[in-house]
């Protein structure tokens, strides 16, 4: 190793595979050798082996061989000594000397490494550019080095600086190279390591997926990657140099001068999210990480961005869409919930106009929905148009239930002129319309995007749609489905209000209980009280209480459904009357017993079924004394004529007797029709004695002709007077039925009168009356009432029985309906039947007693 | 001698005004029904008429009418039964001389009459 230098161009700064600059300065005219070198008065001067040009006496030339050569060896012995490779060559580059270090490293002898034999030792890989090099440094006469692998006796390569210096005599002439040969495989292996990472780190920085920059303590550019040429629009030229802040948003500018200064100062990362400015001025939010570099030298830091952009997009997005779906889920009106969703779409989509528009629920026609920030005066022309092709983007969007593009009014002349016009009034150049379409693929309406200039959407601006379509779809399929609940709710709460029916479900176990608002008011408690069973049975009629427990107790044990009346009595004395239905809900073994069911207050109906039989009661009470009052006047009649007569004969009598010559004979007649008629009036009492003697004993047995024989002479006046006559065909083997007498011949006495009136009108034909009796199916008798009168009114027979139903112009139309409760009463029914020719027959049946007796004939 | 003609179904009250009647000294035809008498042709001779109200058929007041009709003025005392007191004032204002009510006294039948035909003609004796 040098340890000082042997010439004026020191090797302190190693240039590598480079000659010295400054060398043409020093030695102007190396190339020439014959110039001299001037040596350094710390080295020896080196004897030159072979025949040196130039000339010289012998003399002197012996003497200073003799000098040299014993220099040579001190020096020789010296150099062997040291530790380092050296090498001495003739000016023509053949090595002449090469130390004991470089033999013993290489292995090769003198012999073998002088002249160029140490090219043995080179590794072959190297061989030919280190000889190249070689000469091209001795054609130069200038000092060179170069690095090569040298292979160890052992084979073993290992890369080594070699140097090689010329020297010069005085008169400038190039003597000798001094070489030496320096081993740096350490230094080569740490400076292919520094640089693989370096290219490492250098790829690393290119390649980062963030925009990283490196600034100087100004602030100023240093270095960016691609991503942030990606991120900001500046390449790295644009960037390096430029001030940071130029990236800033002038709002943020402070705030961010702040934390420059606090991570610089510090020296500590600063982490922000905050707003930058793209090179073509659109915003960016950003996620940014400050980190100062931590070296000795000038303050630089490094400054990561993520775009989050899209990430603070989607938050909002999705903190939008939750408030929204909060809203839907509260129950917010439909109005409030898609005008707050057009204002959030506004947000997110800057400079749109969002509109959404309902489809009427007649399928029709548009209506309007919400668009906060489109004009009024256009909102309201659209609302209520006929949805069909041509009347704007989205009466296309609803009829293909398709997206529909329009780009620009101006130019797209797939719409009327008319809407056109409208829309270029109201400065709306473009409109994206989107149908919103139910689960079930029903159109409910619109979503649409308007634009004040002409545009296209983006493929993100597509899924921005979508995403707000879907919402507003949710919204609105929600909140018809709610309307339509809470229609229903109201529905059913109406229903039972109306029937007094409350529902109620019941969870045995637990004795959970759920109550319908009616259900509250059936047992009249508040709303906020929790039901439970032992609340239910406080209310129970003490009388019915036992049968209620009986009836819950036996359900519960065997999980069958129930069903029973029973009465509530409240506090301040009230009772109602409550019919309860349970069911037993989705019973599996497993699962605990629930009951679902209703509970209705049947206390009117009960109150009006007791009103009915009292009704009833009175009104066959009234019937009767009316019926009473009709025969009472048949009766007078039927007397009143035989008494009249009884008067004028008895008159005509007296007048026959008095005088001077009785006429005797015509005085008998008198007497004798007297007789008769008194007679006459003597039936019309006997008859009117068997029609009330056993009034008393509703129950007797009685022969059905017999009923039928006194109420024809009954009503024999209102026949005659009704210019009818009567007929009768009575099987003469019917057995006794038992029953009211009294009350059967109400009935015939009806049937009678009835069949009189229904022929009142008839003058084409006999009115004829046909009363037969006969054995009916069963053990029962039937009776026939047939007249020949107008017969019955289709429409009006269904109704004939009922009571106040009436064909005629007097009366209540009492008559059939008494009839037949009287024949229900007796277990038999009534019934009415068109004949075949003119009029209409009522029928009737009574049961005969079939208890085992032999109904024998026993009637007249 | 004034002739009286009867109308009435029930036969107690036809035999027994002719034999009240012919007692006092009328001359007596008596029709069961309405249609009888106005094919009998006693219309001419009649001086008064006894008719029942409540007939099968075409009943008293219809009878008034159609001789109303066909103008045969026969003066006409109206007989009735319990129950139909109601036509009285109807048949009154058609012309009737009276409407009695069944069962009537002699008195009240004379009276009637001899407010149909002028008490001078017949020889109206009195008891």
């Amino acid at each position: 190793m040098y340890n000082g230098s042997p010439h004026r161009y020191g090797p302190s700064s190693t240039v590598q595979c480079s000659q010295a600059e400054d060398a043409h300065e020093a030695v102007p005219a190396y190339d020439e050798h014959e110039v001299g070198v001037s040596m350094s008065d710390t080295l020896p001067h080196f004897p030159v082996y072979g025949a040196p040009r130039g000339e010289a006496n012998t003399a002197t030339v012996e003497r200073a061989l003799g000098e040299m050569q014993a220099a040579s060896d001190q020096f020789r012995i010296a150099i062997d000594t040291i530790p380092g490779l050296v090498w001495t060559a003739l000016p023509d580059g053949s090595v002449d000397f090469l130390n004991q270090r470089w033999l013993e490293y290489t292995g090769l002898t003198l012999e073998q490494a002088s002249g160029w034999g140490w090219q043995k030792a080179i590794s072959p890989e190297d061989l030919s550019r280190l000889v190249e090099y070689w000469r091209s440094v001795l054609a130069s006469g200038k000092p060179g080095e170069i690095e090569a692998r040298l292979r160890r006796h052992d084979g073993v390569d290992r890369w080594f600086l070699f140097r090689g210096v010329p020297q010069y005599d005085e008169q400038g002439n190039l003597v000798k190279w001094y070489g030496q040969t320096m081993d740096i495989e350490d230094r080569r292996r740490a400076e292919e390591e520094v640089k693989k990472q370096t290219a490492h780190l250098d790829e690393l920085f290119e390649l980062a997926p963030h925009a990283v920059v490196l600034v100087d303590a100004d602030i100023s550019v240093i270095r960016v990657n691609r991503e942030f040429t990606r991120m900001f629009g500046y390449t790295p030229a644009e960037a390096i140099n430029r001030p940071l802040l130029d990236l800033v948003a002038p709002e943020e500018r402070l705030s961010e001068y702040r934390n420059n200064a606090r991570m610089l100062s510090s020296g500590q990362k600063v982490e922000s999210e905050t707003i930058r400015r793209r090179k073509d001025g659109v915003r960016i939010a950003v996620s940014m990480t400050a980190s100062p570099v931590l070296t000795a030298g000038p303050i630089e830091g490094y400054i990561i961005y993520r775009d989050i952009t899209g990430r603070k997009r989607d938050e909002a997005l999705l903190a939008g869409e939750k408030r929204l779906l909060e809203m839907i889920a509260k129950g917010d009106s439909l109005p409030r919930i898609l005008e707050a969703l057009c204002r959030l779409v506004e947000e997110t989509a800057a400079g749109s106009l969002c509109s959404i528009l309902l489809v009427d629920p007649n399928g029709r026609q548009l209506r309007a929905g919400a668009a906060p920030s489109l004009p009024l005066e256009y909102t309201q022309a659209l609302d209520g148009r006929v949805i069909e092709l041509g009347i704007g983007p989205c009466g296309d969007a609803l009829q293909s239930k398709q997206p529909v593009i329009a780009s620009d009014f101006r130019t797209d002349e797939r719409w009327s002129e008319e809407y056109r016009a409208l829309a270029l009034a109201y400065g709306l150049r473009a409109c994206w319309s989107t149908p919103i379409l139910s689960l079930e693929g029903g159109a409910l309406g619109t979503f649409a995007l308007y634009y004040r200039e002409p545009r296209s959407p983006t493929p993100e601006e597509y899924n921005v749609i979508e995403q707000f379509r879907d919402i507003a779809s949710i919204a609105i399929e929600r909140t018809q489905a709610e309307d339509a609940l809470r229609r229903n709710e109201a529905l059913l709460a109406e229903a039972q209000r109306l029937t007094r029916t409350g529902s109620f479900s019941w969870r045995v176990t637990t004795d959970e209980i759920t109550w319908s608002e009616e259900t509250y008011r059936i047992y009249e408690l508040d709303h906020w009280v929790r039901p439970t069973m032992g609340m239910v049975r406080q209310r129970v009629h003490p009388t019915d209480l036992p049968l209620f427990d009986r009836a819950v107790r036996r359900a519960t044990a065997e999980g069958r459904d129930f069903f029973f009346e029973h009465r509530l009595l409240f506090p301040g004395g009230a009772v109602k009357h409550l019919q309860v239905v349970a069911h037993v809900s989705g019973a599996t073994a497993a699962a605990p017993l629930e009951y679902v069911g209703t509970v209705m207050d049947v206390t009117d109906r009960k109150r009006s079924e007791d009103a009915l039989d009292r009704a009833r009661t009175e009104l066959a009470h009234v019937s009767r004394v009316t019926t009473l009052g009709q025969m009472t006047a048949s009766i007078a009649h039927e007397i009143n004529q035989p008494l009249t007569g009884i008067v004028i004969n008895g008159n005509a009598c007296l007048r026959w007797l008095a005088g001077e010559s009785p006429n005797l004979h015509e005085a008998r007649e008198a007497t004798r029709r007297i007789v008769r008629d008194g007679q006459r009036a003597g039936d019309v009492i006997t008859r009117l004695r068997s029609l009330f003697r056993r009034e008393g004993s509703p129950n007797e047995r009685l022969g059905v002709n017999e009923v039928v024989h006194e109420v024809i002479a009954l009503t024999r006046g209102e026949v005659h007077n009704g210019g009818a006559t009567v007929r009768t065909r009575m099987a003469d083997d019917l057995p006794l039925v038992s029953g009211d007498r009294v009350q059967l011949q109400q009935l015939l006495l009806n049937l009678i009168l009835n069949a009189v009136e229904a022929m009142s009108e008839v003058h084409d034909r006999p009115r004829e009356i046909n009363i037969s009796t006969q054995r009916g199916e069963g053990n029962e008798v039937l009776v026939a009432v047939r007249d020949s009168g107008v017969g019955l009114d289709p429409q009006g027979k269904e109704k004939l029985f009922d009571a106040f139903y009436t064909s005629k112009s007097v009366g209540m139309g009492m008559g059939l309906a008494i009839s037949r409760s009287i024949v229900e009463h007796h277990g038999g029914r009534l019934w009415a039947a068109s004949n075949d020719g003119p009029g209409a027959t009522f029928l009737f049946t009574i049961p005969w007693n079939a208890a085992g007796e032999d109904p024998g004939p026993m009637c007249p | 001698m004034s002739l009286i003609s009867v109308v009435d179904d029930d036969d107690s009250i036809r035999e027994s005004l002719q034999g009240l009647l012919e007692s006092i000294g009328f001359a007596v035809e008596t029709f069961s029904s309405a249609q009888a008498f106005l094919a009998s042709g006693c219309h001419t001779r009649t001086d008064c008429l006894i008719l029942d109200v409540r007939m099968p058929g075409m009943r008293g007041p219809d009878l008034q009418r159609e001789l109303a009709r066909r103008r045969w003025p026969i003066p006409i005392v109206f007989i009735t039964a319990h129950g139909e007191e109601d036509i009285r004032p109807r048949v009154l204002a058609e012309g009737a001389v009276d409407c009695l009510l069944k069962p009537f006294s002699e008195e009240a039948l004379i009276h009637a009459i001899h407010a149909a035909i002028p008490p001078s003609s017949p020889k109206i004796t009195d008891m």
